[in-house]
């Protein structure tokens, strides 16, 4: 049931994306499993940070999803590297409301979790990892929706 | 108006052959979903304690159930005690240890046994008969001594309330070796009615007794009824040595007590510990924190706390942490893991499909765990005066004549013995005692009642319709 439900899902939310296109500055690289997508995104204004650079998400689609969160992290490639930013780590885990238990609810979509991403980028000004980034590289083995973030910085 | 739904879960439009009773509106905004899509989400919701609102206007969605008045009842009342629980427990402290400990060990022999035995136990024989006092510096010795114990009641009731395996150790052989000392001494101890001594002697072993009873017969049922309340699937023997990870969650079930309860502290104060480095490999069990593992079976109790370890069942939810979870979603994501090559991929794949992820173990809150704590210590002072009042109600239920004393009719329950004792129900103290016990059974009878209640009732419940006015025509 739990997977016949992932399996729906994810596709319908393929069918959508084929038929009404993605926001400019996303886009689909491979999307043809039904459980692992990954995306290209980039910046659409001038932040110096971002503004040259294409990142790369991957979405792991667990066999709960839409219930539970998809797992989205970055993927670190020479061409693709990890976007500084205070709330994404240097192994490609971000620190996001939304992908986490609590913030998560079966409205939000793999496109609109793109569309956040993109903003937080956007919107983000400081050249600097979360901090203590090398600790949690290191020792970090829980996956990402376990791990109890504090989501108490609202400014970035 | 024109649109079909839409369902907000699994996007699915709806099909003129879907039954009716099948979609619902859960709010008064424009969401709409599948009974069933919504049902898996609104567990979830409950499992990971999050407040039960539609995602996009933020009202509350009501559930519609099957509706038991017990259940119910049982519900309100322990609500209406977890609120309470705090300040009792917050006023007692502050009014002074030592005084509050006093006057609760004399009240709770006067509830439970009597004015007169409290007068005779704190002031002395002879103050009650004749008002002479045999001298006062052995007066006042013999009264200190006496004011002392009787600040142990409610420490007692409390370390078998917190520390059951614990009292059973000590109480039960302090308990024989009494009994072996009044028997010597006096010949009519084992007759029946029992005096008050071999109520003393007897309760530890009565009570060791019906705990393993209820160990072996009645836990499971419970185990498996907690476990459906927060929604997780029934324990289940699996193939590729899960039987170790199933194990251990009866390890960690057999431990209760207060370790059980410093694990749970531990638990709520350190989380990122917890979830253990089990790593890439599969078995990840030797992984998990050394030390702590130790300490748990060194302290590994013979296993007769069932009162605490429901507790702390309670609290999790029977949603002890699931080692499986952790290791399919390390499994599952080899870049956290930097040492696993693209040998492991296939494997990967394969072990995804075979176990579906388990839902992440389900935490409990330090607030949860605090009013448990407390309801737990205000329950066990308050058992004297429960058991006065059972015993009270035994009186007035039972036919007089079991339960005055005078008039002697030999039977073996309620008369007189022939050594003159009056019998256990004819005298305050027994049927406190009495009472007691049949509160105890009592409650753990209505608490199993209830939550196979509230299973039935999760079966059964849908989401509740709002009405809207764009679906009426």
């Amino acid at each position: 049931m739990a997977t016949g439900m992932r399996t729906k899902r994810v596709a319908k939310e393929r069918q959508k994306i084929d038929k009404f296109g993605l926001p400019p500055g996303i886009e689909l690289v491979e999307g043809n499993d039904l459980k692992e997508w990954l995306f290209d995104i980039r910046v659409l204004d001038n932040n110096p940070l971002y503004n040259d650079n294409v990142y790369r998400l991957k979405f792991v689609f667990s066999d709960s999803y839409p219930i539970e969160p998809p797992e989205v992290t970055f993927v670190d490639k020479p061409a693709r590297p990890v976007p500084m930013h205070p709330h994404i780590y240097s192994n490609g885990i971000i620190c996001l409301d939304l992908l986490g238990n609590q913030g998560w609810s079966p409205v939000q979509s793999a496109e609109s979790i793109c569309m956040s991403i993109q903003s937080m980028l956007t919107s983000n000004s400081k050249n600097e990892r979360p901090p203590g980034d090398e600790e949690f590289v290191r020792v970090n083995r829980q996956r990402p929706r376990d791990i109890e973030f504090l989501y108490h910085d609202n400014t970035v | 108006m024109d649109t079909p739904r839409r369902c907000f879960v699994c996007l699915t439009d709806e099909e003129p052959t879907d039954p009716p009773g099948s979609w619902v509106d859960p709010c008064p905004c424009t969401l709409e979903a599948h009974q069933d899509c919504m049902l898996s989400w609104v567990t979830d919701c409950e499992r990971s304690n999050k407040p039960l609102k539609c995602p996009v206007c933020k009202s509350d969605i009501q559930m519609d159930g099957p509706w038991d008045p017990i259940a119910h009842i049982h519900d309100v009342i322990h609500r209406k005690f977890t609120r309470a629980s705090p300040f009792i427990l917050l006023t007692g402290v502050s009014v002074g240890v030592q005084f509050s400990l006093q006057m609760y060990g004399a009240m709770a022999l006067w509830t439970f046994a009597g004015k007169e035995a409290l007068l005779r136990f704190a002031l002395g024989p002879e103050m009650l008969i004749d008002g002479r006092s045999p001298g006062a510096l052995r007066f006042a010795k013999e009264r200190i001594v006496n004011a002392l114990i009787l600040m142990n009641v409610a420490p007692t009731l409390l370390i078998s309330q917190l520390l059951p395996g614990l009292t059973n150790r000590y109480f039960m052989q302090s308990a024989s070796i009494y009994g072996i000392y009044s028997m010597i001494r006096n010949d009519n101890f084992l007759e029946w009615p029992p005096s008050p001594r071999l109520a003393m002697v007897a309760l530890p072993i009565i009570r060791k007794a019906y705990f393993s009873f209820w160990r072996d017969f009645v836990m499971p049922y419970e185990v498996k009824l907690n476990r459906q309340i927060s929604g997780l699937p029934p324990l289940d023997p699996r193939e590729n040595g899960d039987g170790a990870h199933n194990r251990q969650d009866l390890d960690r079930n057999g431990e209760g007590g207060f370790v059980g309860l410093l694990q749970n502290i531990l638990d709520v104060l350190d989380p990122d510990e917890e979830e253990p480095a089990a790593g890439a490999n599969n078995g990840g069990r030797e992984a998990r924190p050394g030390a702590r593992n130790e300490f748990r079976l060194e302290q590994h109790e013979e296993g007769d706390e069932i009162r605490v370890e429901l507790l702390i069942q309670e609290i999790e939810e029977g949603a002890v942490e699931i080692p499986r979870a952790d290791n399919d979603g390390q499994d599952a994501h080899p870049q956290w893991d930097q040492a696993q090559g693209d040998l492991a991929d296939g494997h990967r794949q394969e072990n995804q499909r075979d176990a579906p992820q388990a839902p992440p173990a389900r935490r409990m809150g330090l607030g949860g765990l605090l009013s448990s704590v407390s309801n737990s210590i205000v329950g066990a002072l308050l058992l004297p005066g429960i058991s006065f009042a059972m015993g009270e109600a035994l009186r007035l239920i039972l036919p007089r004549s079991w339960t005055t004393a005078p008039f002697a009719r030999n039977h073996w329950l309620f008369g007189p013995s022939p050594s003159g004792r009056p019998g256990l129900l004819q005298q305050q103290w027994g049927r406190s005692l009495v009472g007691g016990c049949l509160y105890v059974v009592l409650n753990d009878i209505l608490r199993v009642y209830s939550k196979s209640r509230r299973v039935a009732a999760m079966q059964n419940r849908k989401v509740k319709n709002v009405d809207r006015p764009r679906r009426k025509k």
